[in-house]
């Protein structure tokens, strides 16, 4: 088997310092400022994480002391594990990181996931959401105007399962359906819970292909759910984005940590997301405070293969948005 | 050729092959051969699709990667190997169930007894006992389980049936139904939305033909 000579290895390295490199100048415009997530933490202050990914996939470290530590399962909430003891209400803070995530993988062992992410603290409004949601965008286009973006708002799928009386148990089992988009899955769901007309309509609207469906919210939570979408997409179009963006209500995403907006940012020949985020409030309770947060990571290796791509295609160099958004 | 345009769809080898194969002609797609052929691609021009013949337990390996943008394959695959593929349509073939079975009151009921589960689904036999907090212990086969209870391997079996007919002639019997099973047709997530127009057409297609 042949292997890269090293100057093609130095020149992926190169490559991906540079990719680095533009995104952070973007973030820097846009007044986000540096922080650095830790490496490592106690394990007891990931568990409100293992729900959504599983223990095992932490990685952890035996530290001198015999405590176990784990090496950051990830950034978002590295960050606000850090930062919510001192939260203070009236702060606002923009930050973003550029570090690497760690996962355990039973076939693969340890994986590095190098991450580059914003969060938005202590805003909770529309423009927040927004502009958070254009900066994505905006990265994203970049690096490429082929991208596709997925939005969605959590509130409209549990706004639904609050008007469903069933264990919660059986409720997962109702959103993995709904994740799959099993329309078969969900005809059969429906028959056996005896459910009434409005809520089977409401059911199967979710899984309308490209969010061109009718929707019939239930209930106060869903009505604004989709409100809040139309005024987004709304906004999104005056950037002249409306055409890459797709509406998904059926997206529910690895880390269920994220209340209302979320999103994902795909390429195309590219099968894994390129970036994802969204609203995480609720999430920061967990570690003692509420703050309002939004914010996305986006995969750093993954936008240094576009990168590269773009670069033996011959386009031209990615350069910074001429004006700030913000 | 530009391979964006085209649909790469794996076909699990064998008795879903053959079902897909039928609705396919029926739905008036041209240019699927099978796998007889030997090869183990084939690509329609006219149509646009490559079909990729690949084993069933392969075929969400090869759709969740990319490699292909929509497999066929049994939802016993699907739950086996946890996939989070788009389950865009049931094909309404291959109609079986997914049963635990065993030799008639020959297997210990008590929940502090260690049930011995021969399978060729590990993953489904651990996740089903596991929400009934049943002790087990799996006894992992490539084929032929319904021996395993017979020779004394194991204590029941977890298997597909659908005639009933092969545990008859062994001896045996459903104990528990675990879930139905039907082929699917299933999507990469990304392909999906980056595909969608094409996809919802052969969807269309074969929607006329499998209700």
């Amino acid at each position: 088997m042949e292997y890269n000579p090293i100057f093609q290895e130095i020149e992926f390295l190169r490559e991906k310092y540079k990719t680095k490199k533009i995104i952070e100048d973007t973030l820097i415009k846009e007044g986000y400022e540096y922080f650095e997530p830790p490496n490592f933490d106690d394990l007891d202050r990931f568990l409100p994480l293992t729900d959504n990914i599983g223990q095992a996939s932490i990685v952890k470290v035996i530290a001198g002391d015999s405590r176990i530590l784990a090496l950051n399962p990830d950034n978002t909430t590295s960050i606000i594990s850090w930062i919510a003891p001192f939260w203070q209400d009236d702060v606002k803070l923009k930050l973003f990181y550029s570090s690497p995530a760690f996962r355990s993988d039973k076939d693969v062992g340890i994986i590095e996931i190098d991450q580059i992410g914003v969060e938005r603290l202590g805003e909770k409004d529309f423009q927040t959401d927004a502009g958070t949601t254009l900066l994505a965008l905006d990265i994203l286009n970049q690096f490429g105007s082929d991208f596709i973006m997925e939005i969605s708002n959590s509130k409209y799928v549990n706004g639904l399962l609050e008007e469903i009386d069933l264990p919660s148990s059986v409720k997962r089992r109702l959103k993995g359906i709904i994740y799959r988009k099993d329309k078969k899955g969900l005809n059969d769901f429906i028959k056996i819970s005896s459910l009434s007309e409005s809520l089977s309509n409401c059911l199967m609207s979710i899984l309308a292909p490209q969010g061109d469906g009718k929707y019939f919210p239930l209930n106060q939570t869903m009505e604004e759910s989709l409100q809040e979408l139309d005024a987004l997409r709304e906004f999104l179009n005056t950037y002249g984005y409306l055409d890459r963006v797709f509406l998904d209500l059926s997206m529910i995403t690895e880390l269920d940590y994220y209340h209302g907006l979320t999103f994902k940012g795909y390429y195309p020949g590219y099968f894994k997301e390129a970036l994802s985020g969204g609203r995480y409030d609720p999430f920061t309770e967990k570690y003692g405070k509420k703050i309002p947060a939004v914010g996305f990571s986006l995969d750093l290796d993954q936008m240094t293969k576009i990168n590269l791509d773009r670069s033996q295609k011959g386009c031209e160099p990615i350069g910074l948005p001429e004006n700030s958004r913000s | 050729m530009n391979l964006l345009d085209y649909l790469k769809i794996a076909v699990a080898k064998g008795r879903t092959e053959r079902g897909a194969a039928e609705i396919f002609k029926k739905a008036g797609f041209k240019g699927y051969v099978g796998s007889e052929s030997r090869s183990l691609t084939c690509t329609c021009e006219e149509e646009k699709i490559t079909y990729i013949y690949v084993k069933p337990s392969d075929v969400t390996t090869y759709v969740q990667n990319g490699a292909a943008d929509l497999g066929i394959v049994g939802k016993d695959m699907l739950l086996e190997h946890s996939s989070s593929l788009y389950e865009i349509l049931d094909l309404g073939f291959g109609k079986c169930h997914l049963a635990v079975a065993g030799l008639k009151d020959r297997y210990p009921r008590s929940k502090e007894e260690t049930l011995r589960v021969a399978t060729s689904y590990p993953n489904i036999t651990k996740s089903y006992f596991g929400e009934k907090k049943r002790k087990i212990k799996v006894v992992e086969l490539g084929g032929s389980v319904e021996l395993a209870p017979l020779l004394g391997l194991s204590d029941v079996i977890v298997d597909l049936v659908e005639t009933g007919r092969t545990l008859k002639a062994n001896g045996l019997k459903v104990i528990e139904e675990i879930c139905e099973i039907s082929a699917k047709l299933v999507a990469n997530r990304i392909s999906y939305r980056f595909k969608y127009e094409s996809i919802n057409q052969l969807v269309k297609r074969l929607e006329e033909v499998c209700s």
